[in-house]
């Protein structure tokens, strides 16, 4: 029998479900692959340098066994299909130090960090000026779309003379397009004949080529 | 020589040092300290460690970044 220190990485999903029953859990898988456990406590709940298994924070549970060296490999391979556990790692130590024995501390599980705090502060406060600025242009549209159907409302009985005002205007507006587009037209057409002056030799040697 | 013994001077950042913590993975600060703002582990030249503490100190890293509990890169 050999003394190993395990270390092991757990779920927090997992553990806010109960500490209790999961402690057991991860405990039978090491009992019935043939550990003795001498201590086992929970060392610490902090944010993970990286995510695993889409996890940024988790719970370290530290555990001193007493095993065969040849039930490692099958602890190892229980541990890997337990659930709850995310990582593990089982070493060799010459004895359980006395730091081991003392008692675990109490933590709250998900304790906010001051940099995630300011993270999330500064996500949330854009994400709720994006709303809010959402929120006025909506209401600005509702109140335009309100101004405009009060004042049709109001001017019902003079709907025809508006309408003609408007007539109006668009028959305007389609004169002085007209007339842009005869300005055009006009330009277009000088441009074609001093383009047909210049494509008038090319067409000459066409048909000179052609008559060939 | 005397330009050479100074050359050596110069990039001996550290003399010869013992290890201050113990070299534990789970002495998660001051293994940051003997890390890089890059999360990389200093050399011998910085730390001033004897061969067997350094490799001390690599294996204690590399099962830090393993659990978590030190960035690989950044």
């Amino acid at each position: 029998m050999k003394t190993y220190e395990a270390m092991l990485l757990l779920d927090n999903r997992e553990v806010k479900k109960g500490w209790a029953p999961l402690k057991e859990q991860v405990d039978a898988v090491l009992r019935k692959n043939g550990a003795e456990i001498v201590v086992a406590k929970r060392w610490d709940e902090r944010k993970l340098a990286f995510e695993i298994k889409k996890q940024r924070r988790a719970t370290y549970y530290l555990a001193y066994l007493k095993a065969d060296p040849e039930s490692v490999s099958t602890i190892r391979h229980a541990l890997a299909l337990t659930g709850p556990v995310l990582r593990h790692l089982i070493l060799t130590c010459e004895e359980v130090p006395s730091e081991a024995y003392e008692p675990e501390r109490e933590f709250e599980i998900d304790k906010p960090d001051p940099e995630e705090t300011t993270d999330t502060a500064k996500d949330g406060g854009a994400k709720d000026g994006g709303a809010e600025g959402g929120a006025d242009v909506a209401s600005d549209a509702l109140a335009a779309d309100g101004g405009t159907g009060a004042e049709a409302t109001e001017s019902g009985d003079s709907t025809p003379a508006a309408t003609e005002s408007d007539d109006a205007v668009a028959t305007d507006a389609v004169a002085t397009d007209a007339e842009a587009t005869d300005a055009v037209a006009t330009d277009a057409e000088a441009t074609d004949a001093e383009a047909t002056d210049g494509e008038s030799t090319g067409d000459d040697a066409t048909t000179d080529k052609e008559g060939e | 020589m005397a330009a050479f013994r100074n050359f050596k001077n110069f990039t001996r950042d550290a003399k010869k040092t013992r290890p201050e913590e113990s070299l534990d993975y789970k002495n998660v600060n001051y293994l940051q300290q003997l890390m890089s703002p890059q999360h990389r582990i200093l050399s011998r030249k910085r730390t001033g460690f004897t061969g067997r503490h350094q490799r001390q100190l690599m294996r204690a890293i590399k099962q830090a970044r393993f659990l978590a509990l030190v960035a690989y890169t950044s």
